[in-house]
This record gives structure tokens, sequence and C-alpha cells, in this order.
């Protein structure tokens, strides 16, 4: 990977890259290196106030309401849960955002670990 | 350790919403602030209710210890706060551990936030920012902020937040500052790092005073918040950090970079300049940890 920085309509970023081959997988590819990491993006200049990430109400996909860090996955894959647990906690500039599942079901899937990065919308864990 | 908060909030019922009256038998209603907290809380309903607080009209609980106050504030109505003289296992960002020993202000309130949780994303900055407006009132050298709000004194840390939204529709806002209190008695590292209220105002302070003042900036935050929001506050905001400071961040990707931090932009990003004055930007949610290169 290497590190570059950016200018997008006059703002400059950091941002750290990885080569791709032609199927987009990694050219240095492990098992679980990602595909991409950046360290900044270029969002679109807007006044506007974005709208809230849907939050998994009856839905089985749990999605970070905000942009943030994972503190702490608060689940195991397998385990049954009921609406209104805790899954999740991500936190943003010392705020943490407890994360619940919006339906009854069976962790199926986790997508991120503590420590992770994540944007508003992003994948946290699936509910079958 | 710290109880297990319930997955919803049953427990609100127990306590008064503010404006109304008191309630079970457990809430001492005619405590005055001064008398000395009796019991030590492992549960909201050990806690002690003292009169209203502040120009909010803030419900104030106490305790003489806690495991921790956001736990316990996970039980409480918006505009209640519960205060503690001791805590055993405070929380700080990322679950370290800090000394909340007797003498400190260590306190949670609960503040109404019924817009999506991304709407608050910014408001523990409003809330340090405020926060360091009072410190300026009380003549605090150099009072500042730290990134992402840690309240300084110069190079060494007066107090500190952590903010939780763990209900829908409430924040807690926990604050811990070191008043009166000298952790550094119990742990010796700490004396170069830390300081306190009464150390770097060469006075007195009475707890009473410094809790209502706290309460009253924490209400002014959360009203400047809805006015306005973070990008109407960022000039302010950005006043409040150091002069540009060299900084070192360590990113969540495992690698570093430097530069020194101007502030932040109006969505949210660190703004930093490089040797040659060049200003770029990096997402807060990419900095694991930020240390300055004072």
């Amino acid at each position: 990977m290497k590190k570059l920085r950016v200018t997008v309509d006059g703002k400059t970023y950091e941002v750290v890259v990885e080569a791709l081959d032609e199927d987009g997988r990694s050219a240095a590819a492990t098992s679980t290196a990602p595909l991409l990491q950046q360290t900044a993006v270029a969002p679109p200049a807007s006044s506007a106030p974005r709208p809230a990430a849907p939050v998994a109400g009856g839905s089985g996909a749990v999605v970070s309401p905000l942009a943030g860090r994972i503190v702490s996955v608060d689940c195991q894959a397998g385990q049954k849960v009921t609406a209104g647990d805790k899954v999740v906690t991500v936190e943003a500039m010392k705020m943490n955002t407890f994360v619940y599942a919006g339906v009854d079901g069976t962790v199926a899937a986790i997508a991120v670990n503590a420590g992770d990065a994540v944007e508003e919308g992003q994948l946290l864990v699936t509910i079958s | 350790m710290p109880g297990t908060p319930s997955k919803k909030a049953s427990c609100w019922s127990r306590f008064p919403e503010r404006g109304h009256g008191t309630t079970d038998g457990h809430i001492a209603s005619n405590a005055e602030p001064g008398d000395p907290p009796v019991n030590a809380a492992t549960d909201p309903s050990d806690l002690i209710l003292l009169n209203p607080v502040g120009s909010a009209g803030w419900r104030l609980f106490q305790c003489a210890e806690a495991v921790s106050t956001n736990d316990l504030a996970r039980s409480l109505h918006p505009w209640n706060a519960v205060r503690a003289a001791r805590q055993t296992t405070g929380r700080g960002r990322f679950g370290r551990q800090f000394v909340s020993d007797e003498g400190g202000l260590w306190i949670s309130a609960v503040l109404p936030a019924t817009d999506p949780s991304a709407r608050w994303a910014g408001f523990s900055l409003m809330v340090g920012c405020h926060l360091v407006k009072m410190l300026e009132e009380w003549h605090v050298p150099a009072a500042r902020l730290r990134w992402p709000n840690d309240l300084m004194a110069g190079r060494k840390k007066l107090g500190g937040l952590l903010l939780e939204q763990a209900q829908p529709g409430a924040l807690i806002v926990g604050f811990g500052l070191n008043v009166s209190n000298a952790p550094w008695d119990h742990d010796p590292a700490l004396a170069t790092i830390a300081t306190s209220l009464c150390r770097e105002t060469r006075r007195d302070w009475d707890l009473e005073t410094v809790t209502t003042r706290t309460l009253d900036a924490l209400a002014d935050a959360h009203q400047a918040m809805l006015e306005g929001g973070m990008a109407a506050a960022i000039s302010e905001l950005n006043n409040r950090w150091a002069s540009p400071v060299p900084v070192e961040l360590q990113l969540s990707t495992g690698s570093t970079t430097t530069g020194r931090l101007a502030g932040l932009d109006p969505e949210g990003h660190l703004r930093l300049l490089d040797a040659e004055e060049r200003e770029f930007l990096v997402e807060h949610q990419s900095v694991e940890k930020l240390v300055e290169l004072l």
C-alpha cells in the first residue's frame, strides 16, 4: 500500500491506496487485506444536512448511524438476538453510540472489528 | 464492574422528569447541596435527589461512590444528572480507566436528542467548547481543548468528556474535572500530565458552584447545537484549540502522519498544515490517536 496526498476541488486529502489487479483484487492479496483503505475522502461540498443513515428498523442489516470507529462488537456470530439487543458500539469524537438489532434472529455475519473506521450507513452486522 | 445496562428505558419511570415531583421512597427529596451522600450507589435506587440546580432546572442526584456515573445515568430522564464523590471504574475513551478520587467533579448528565445519531456527531466538541469558555471565565491560564475534547491548562489535563447515545432520544454527557482532588497522589505518573482547578487558579472551589456552572454550560451547548449545529460554531470551536500545535496522528490503517493541527472544517475533518504550510484534511474516524509534539 502507498500513502498519497491528493487534491480534489481545491481540498487536499491524505489517502492510503492499494494496487489492484484486473479483477479488482489486491495485487498483493492476503486473505484479510481490504481492497482499499483511505484516511480521507473528498465529500461533495454541501451545506444541506445529510439524511440519517437507515437504522435497522425491521431489516436484518444493521448499519452504522454515523461515521466513526468501532469501539466494540457486542455480539457473536451464531448468537441469537432480539430486537433492541446492543450489537455494536461506534465512537465518533468521544461520543459512543450504541447500535441495536432491529429484528429478532441469529447473527449471521459480522462485518467489522474493534478499531475499524466506518462510514455512516456502512454494514456492521447481518441478522438472519 | 459496571452493572448491565437495561436494553430499553425500563427504569426511567422510576425517576421524575424535569419539573415533576419526586417519586418513590428511595429518593430523599429534601437533601440540600453539601449534605453528605450516604449511599454507595450500585443501582439507580441508591441515588439521593438534590434540589433543582442551575438555570435549566437540572435535577441532580448524588451518591458517595459509583462504579460509573454514565452507567447510572442510563436510567435517568433528560435534564437529570448524577454526581458521585468517587468513581471506582471511571471510563474514558475506548474503555480506558482514569482516577476519580474525592474532590473532583464526576458527573453524568442526560440531555434530550430526538434527532438521528448523525445529527449529534459533533456534539462532544460543542460541549468541550462551552466548558473551555467556563474555564476561561474562571481565569484558568492557557485553558484550551486537546483533540478530541480533553480540557487542558497548557500542557496538563484538567478534565475529560465521554458522551454516550445509549437510548433513542437521549444523550449522556459524562464529565470528569479535577477540582480540589490530587490524582497524582494515587498515581505519581500523573504529576507531570494532570492538574486541577484549585492548582491552576490558586484558590479553593466549592463543588456545588462548579457543578451548577457545569450543568449550565451543558445546557448552553445543547441549545447551541439545536440552533445552528457544528457548522455555526466551527469558528468559535477552532479558537479553543491551541494555536497550530505540532501533532502526530496514528491512523487506523497503521500508518502515521504529522503536521500542525489547525482545527476542523465544517464537515468535521481535521485540518492540518504540512511543513510547507499547505493544508490537508484527515477524517476524524481514521484517527486512532493524536499525540501532541510539544
